[in-house]
Formats: structure tokens, sequence, C-alpha cells
């Protein structure tokens, strides 16, 4: 517990200033009985929808109260009306070309030796990613609650996309909100969403990144709450987006499980996919929850090491907080302030996640492990020569850990990565990366 | 409930109506907004409303955003803030609440925070990510630790249906927190007769006084507002022009006097016979 707790007199700013480092430093794990007391806090009393054990809620301005509510009954409504399941299926057919391929990585596999691998290939849906299997669900919500003007915020880009796409494909209006820092590493997305007829607009306060977009998006949101949906990209935010979007993204894991029983006869060993927010994450997780023998391991950005700043990896690294509408894990310093993160992926640079993770982990059902920055583009170079397959660099957090992992494991296990996304988007990160560590070494 | 909060609404307004002032603990550092806490209370201010500064401040508009940031550079956390109110305290009784957002809260412990608040001399809170019904557990744990000594500020919305203001007859003490607009603080909230009308159905439904604000900064609007409502709040508009004043590089007794003209301006926001209507 802090010393400063029980001080009366102001500390200088010097002394803050160290203690504020050391508080920040992953250490300083507090003590259960506060941690026991504050979960207390979150998870009791009626009235309180969308909890997963202590984590979930909402947590915001009293006028978006009576919005989220409009949004949780328009979205239970619709998931009852065959007519909207119906079309949503057939976009995923038709528009996204799901299902999305099965593939054994043999050559990945055979130089690697151990466990075999499999790809669950999200990077051949239309736009590129899983990002869309959200968006075409949450604008349909959109345009079915009568709402014309859609907002997003967006990390890496893919979301922006994918929101853009849906926009387009139904005639509304989009606007994305993206951090300065991610417009400048992620060019191309944001040419695309403009070709689509988005608007982008560049957000420039913190650090620049995804946090800071979520945070306009939302003033956006509380100040066009007529005629505005807020489609949010990751399966966090504020009930009902953690359940929503984990719900849309579940055809991941459902048709993993299906085409897994048709090809191997039997349920894969593990599941490995990054966690950014965790969106791909808990749509390939869910439908695995109930079966045991499948181990569920979610990939952080470890980023440059687990020094505070250097790293996104807020299961692994972070404590429990509220931020952005929902209790959940958070990298902040020992005064409650969001700690500035680090990746080489712009969609994996965040300090918060989705609170369903938080509960698998605090529950044990999954596991959450970190990859570096190195690593990562390491296993995108490894897939790119034996497999001819350039991934997102946030997918390619969950490939190294399985390049981890393999060897350690028996011939007869069965690995399946999913592969949430196609590199492109990435090449000019990539080649800057690879030309400073050429000239260091 | 605070005995101060309480006579605050049991006295008339010092003007047109009470007028509640915010100001971000810590901008730009802590000698100087402590001061400045002072000299509203001195200024009249019926209320007081100290920030507490927060990385990613989702219902606050740019020039709070600002402010928050150079508290947070200058060195300010929430242990700072509880100490500025004991210093505030061994000289003044002007009621005092807490703006924050939940996580520093959290971070420090509720439980260590309700107590060390209601002992500093905070008088309420305002919490702009508790929404109402989410914040039943915190404040029963609060009553049980200080009893009624802390006051929870609920706020009323435009987007706010019959269910929302319904559970707002629970609020015990301080008064309803009128959003003039569906938003953020900051901009200029022009007062639409919708707002009015909202005004005075709130007043029908709840017992409690009604102080409006979020976009507040003109005696136009408060002159529109006085005579409906109980208080108005004024924060952005505040904390522009003391910032603006911190940009100017003034120091030491030219700062005081300039200091003085935006309590002066303030004055004539609210008050009946202002001095200084353009100053």
């Amino acid at each position: 517990m802090s010393v400063l707790k029980s001080v009366g007199v102001p500390e200088s700013a010097g002394e803050k200033e160290s203690l504020t480092e050391k508080g920040g430093l992953r250490g300083q794990k507090e003590d259960q009985v506060k941690s026991e007391s504050r979960h207390a806090l979150m998870a009791a009393g009626d009235e309180r929808p969308g909890r997963f054990g202590p984590y979930g809620g909402a947590y915001v301005a009293e006028t978006l109260v009576p919005v989220l509510r409009e949004v949780e009954k328009a979205y239970a409504e619709a998931k009852q009306d065959p007519a909207f399941t119906e079309e949503f299926g057939r976009l995923l057919r038709e528009y996204v070309g799901r299902p999305s391929l099965f593939y054994a990585a043999e050559r990945l596999s055979a130089q690697l030796g151990g466990a075999r691998i499999y790809l669950k290939r999200e990077d051949l849906n239309h736009t590129g990613a899983h990002k869309i299997n959200n968006t075409l669900g949450q604008v349909l919500l959109a345009k079915r609650m009568g709402k014309t003007r859609v907002i997003a915020e967006t990390g890496a880009g893919q979301h922006g996309v994918a929101t853009a796409t849906a926009c387009a494909l139904f005639g509304l209006s989009c606007i994305v909100y993206m951090g300065e820092e991610d417009i400048r590493r992620q060019r191309l997305n944001v040419l695309r969403m403009r070709l689509l007829g988005a608007e982008v607009r560049s957000v420039s306060q913190g650090s620049k990144t995804l946090k800071d977009a979520i945070n306009e998006a939302l003033r956006d949101w509380v100040s066009h709450v007529e005629d505005t949906f807020y489609c949010f990209g990751t399966a966090a935010g504020p009930h009902p987006f953690p359940t929503m979007v984990r719900n849309f993204q579940a055809v991941i894991g459902r048709e993993t499980k299906e085409q897994a029983l048709k090809v191997l006869g039997r349920l894969p060993d593990a599941l490995v996919a990054c966690v950014g927010g965790g969106s791909n994450a808990i749509g390939f997780f869910h439908p695995f929850i109930g079966d045991p023998s499948v181990r569920l391991i979610g990939v952080e950005a470890g980023g440059k090491g687990d020094e505070p700043k250097g790293h996104a990896a807020t299961l692994g690294l972070g404590e429990p907080g509220v931020l952005h509408g929902a209790y959940s894990y958070l990298l902040q310093d020992d005064d409650g302030q969001i700690l500035p993160t680090h990746s080489v992926s712009a969609g994996l640079d965040y300090p918060g996640v989705g609170p369903e993770h938080s509960y698998l982990k605090e529950s044990g059902r999954a596991e959450y492990v970190r990859v570096g920055d190195e690593e990562a583009v390491r296993a995108c170079e490894i897939l790119c020569q034996t497999e001819g397959i350039l991934p997102a660099l946030e997918s390619a957090h969950a490939l190294a850990y399985a390049v981890r992992l393999a060897p350690e494991l028996g011939s007869e296990k069965v690995i399946v990565v999913n592969l949430s996304g196609r590199g492109d988007k990435d090449v000019e990160t990539l080649s800057a990366y690879l030309a400073r560590r050429d000239s260091d070494e | 409930m605070s005995e101060r909060l309480q006579e605050a609404f049991a006295r008339p307004g010092r003007g047109l109506t009470r007028l509640i002032a915010y100001l971000m603990a810590g901008d730009p550092d802590y000698e100087t907004s402590l001061r400045r806490l002072s000299g509203l209370a001195d200024a009249g201010v019926d209320i007081l409303e100290l920030g507490v500064p927060f990385s990613d401040p989702m219902a606050d508009g740019p020039v709070i955003q600002a402010a928050g940031g150079r508290a947070l550079a200058a060195g300010m956390r929430l242990s700072r803030v509880l100490a500025m109110v004991r210093d505030f305290r061994r000289e003044r009784e002007t009621p005092l609440l807490l703006m924050s957002y939940l996580n520093p809260l959290l971070r420090y412990g509720w439980d260590d925070f309700v107590r060390e608040a209601a002992e500093a001399g905070v008088d309420g809170l305002i919490l702009p990510d508790l929404p109402w019904r989410e914040g039943r557990v915190f404040r029963e744990r609060a009553g049980q630790l200080v009893g009624r000594r802390l006051a929870f500020i609920p706020m009323a919305a435009l987007t706010s249906e019959a269910e929302d203001i319904e559970a707002l007859q629970e609020a015990e003490g301080g008064f309803v927190y009128v959003l003039a607009k569906n938003g953020i603080t900051g901009g200029e909230s022009g007062i639409a007769p919708e707002v009015l009308d909202f005004i005075a159905r709130l007043g029908s439904d709840l017992r409690l006084p009604r102080c409006v604000g979020f976009g507040l900064r003109s005696r136009e609007q408060v002159e529109r507002l006085a005579p409906a409502v109980e208080g108005v709040i004024v924060g952005s508009a505040l904390v522009e022009r003391l910032s603006g004043l911190d940009q100017t590089g003034l120091q030491g007794s030219e700062l005081g006097k300039a200091e003085e003209g935006v309590y002066a301006w303030l004055s004539g926001l609210w008050q009946e016979n202002p001095q200084f209507l353009n100053s």
C-alpha cells in the first residue's frame, strides 16, 4: 500500500514524481483486501446488467444511460428477429466470404516440429480482418434503429475501414476518430476510409492513439445522441458493447469448432489469439469456453519489455479499474491515471481490455501471455517465408506464441491460431522496423 | 448531510441565484489553485466545485481537458487534492464539492477516499462516470463509513427518461445537477424552451434544489435561468479566463490583481448589481 495514502501534508513535486514512477511499475500489486472491496462495489446490487463476475458495467455520463439502454433493447429485439439474423448471415456469406478457411500450415509446422498449427483465416475476409463481422452487425442494427450517422474509433484502421465499408453498403454517413500517431503509421487505411466515403478525424489529445480516439468518439456520441450510433470496435466499453461485439464475432469460434470436427474429427488442443481490446480473441474463444480440454491463450503486446509505457500487456501487468465505461484490467499508475502504452502494432496499443477477458483471466479459464515487438516481427517473417502469408502485426503476436508453443507439444497436438488480419497495412511499419534492425546489426 | 451544503440552499443566493464555481485542482500548481479557491470564496461564490485531474476525462471539453493535463504535469494527484481541501478548510467555510472520474478514487480505495474526503471537509461528490443507478452500492458503503456527511450529487440529462428521474428520488441533500445540453463541458448552451420545461418537470418530480451547468458563460443565460433554478454552475468559462492569465506571465501582485478582475467578471454573471459587467 502506498505510503501516500495516510499522509496529510502535500508532498513536494519531486517526491511525487519518483513515487509515481515507482507506482507505475507493474509491481505495486495492491493488497488483496483493497482489490476485494473494490470488486464488491463493482459487482453487487441489482439493476446492474452486463457483468462478467465483477467486470463490465456501464460507467458513463448520465446522458448516455438511456442511449445505451436503447441500443441494448434494439439489439435484444434484433437478435430474436429472423429477418435480422438472416440478413446478417447472408451478408457474412455473400459479402464477407464466410466461412473463412481453416488452413493447415504444414510447412510452418514441419519447420517448427511438435504440434501441428492450423490458421483460422480471418485475413481473407472482405476488408482483410475480422472487424467486418462486427461492423456489419452493428451497422445493420443502426439502420434498424433509424440512426443516420455512424461514428467509430480506430487504432490500426481496420475497424475504421470495416465501419466505413458497412456504412457505404447501407448508405449511412460515417465519421472515424483516429489518433494522430496512428494516422501516421497506418496511412494506407486512412486512404481506404476516405475512398469509402468516411470522414477521418484526427485526435491530438493524450497519447494520440486508440484510447484517445475512444474518448473523442464518446464525446461526439454524448453530443449527438439523437441521430448517432456509436459502432464500437472491440468487445470492451460500456454494456451492451462487450456482449454484442462478442456475439457478432463468435462466428469465428463456431466455424472453427465445426471445421476442426470435420477436418480433425476432434476439438483442437489450444486456441491462440492476440488481445488488444480483445474482440477477435473473445469471438474465437467463446464457443469453446465449455470445452475444458481446449486451452484458450490470449497474447498481449509485450512491446519493448515490462517497464511501464513500454508495452500494452493490460491483463499481464495491469490492475482493475474503470476506463471507457467498463470495469476491467487497466494499465495505470498508483494515482489511477492511465499509462501510455507501446506496441509495434497499432491495433494492440491500448491500455484497457474487454471485461470478459478480465473474467476469463481471473477464473483461470484462459491464459494470457505476452509477445514483444521483435518476436512478433520475426513471426511475421516466418509466416511469409514458410506459407506465403503476410499476417497483420497484431495477428503476428498470436502466431509468435504458437511458434514458441508448438515445439513444446507433441506432434499429435493441434494449435489453432486466429489469423485475425492481413498485413498489407503494416508494410511501411515493417520496412521501417527492419531498416532499423539492419542498421543496429 | 453536510450542514454547509444544507445552509447554502436554506439561505437565499447571493445574486440572481446561487453560483457554483468550478476550478481544476492543481492548475497551474498547488499554491495558485488554493489561492484561487479562497479568492472565489471571498468573492461570494455560494458553492465551490473542485476538479480532480484525470488522464482521460471523457465528459470534458477541451478547456477542462487541458486544465487537467496541466495539473497532472505539475504533480497533482488525489492525495494532494485532499490536502488542498484541508488547507482551504482551515480558513473558509464555503461548501465544497469534489468532481472526479471514478478510477482515481477506486485506485486510492473507496473506503479510504470517502473517510478522508469527509474528514478533510469535502461536502459532496460529483462523479460524471458513475451514473446514479450504478452508484447505489458506492453510496451505501459511503453511508456506512461517514453517515450523511458526503452528499452524492445526481445528474439529470435531457435524455433522462421517467425511470431515470424516478431513481433520483433516493438522493439526499445537495442538489440535482441539471445538464443544460447533451454533450461535454464548455462551449455555449442556448437555453432552449425544452431545457426550461425539463427544469420545471424536475421541480415537480423531485424535492431537490436544481442547479444547471454545462456551457454557461453569460449573464444573459443566467438571467434566463435564474427564476427557474436554485443555482447555476460555471466551469469552463472561468477556467479559460484564469488559464489565460497564466499564459500572460504575470506574477505576484500583478497576477493577484488580474485574478480580482476575473472574480469581478464572475460577479457580473450573477450578482444583482455587478460592478463590472464587461470587465
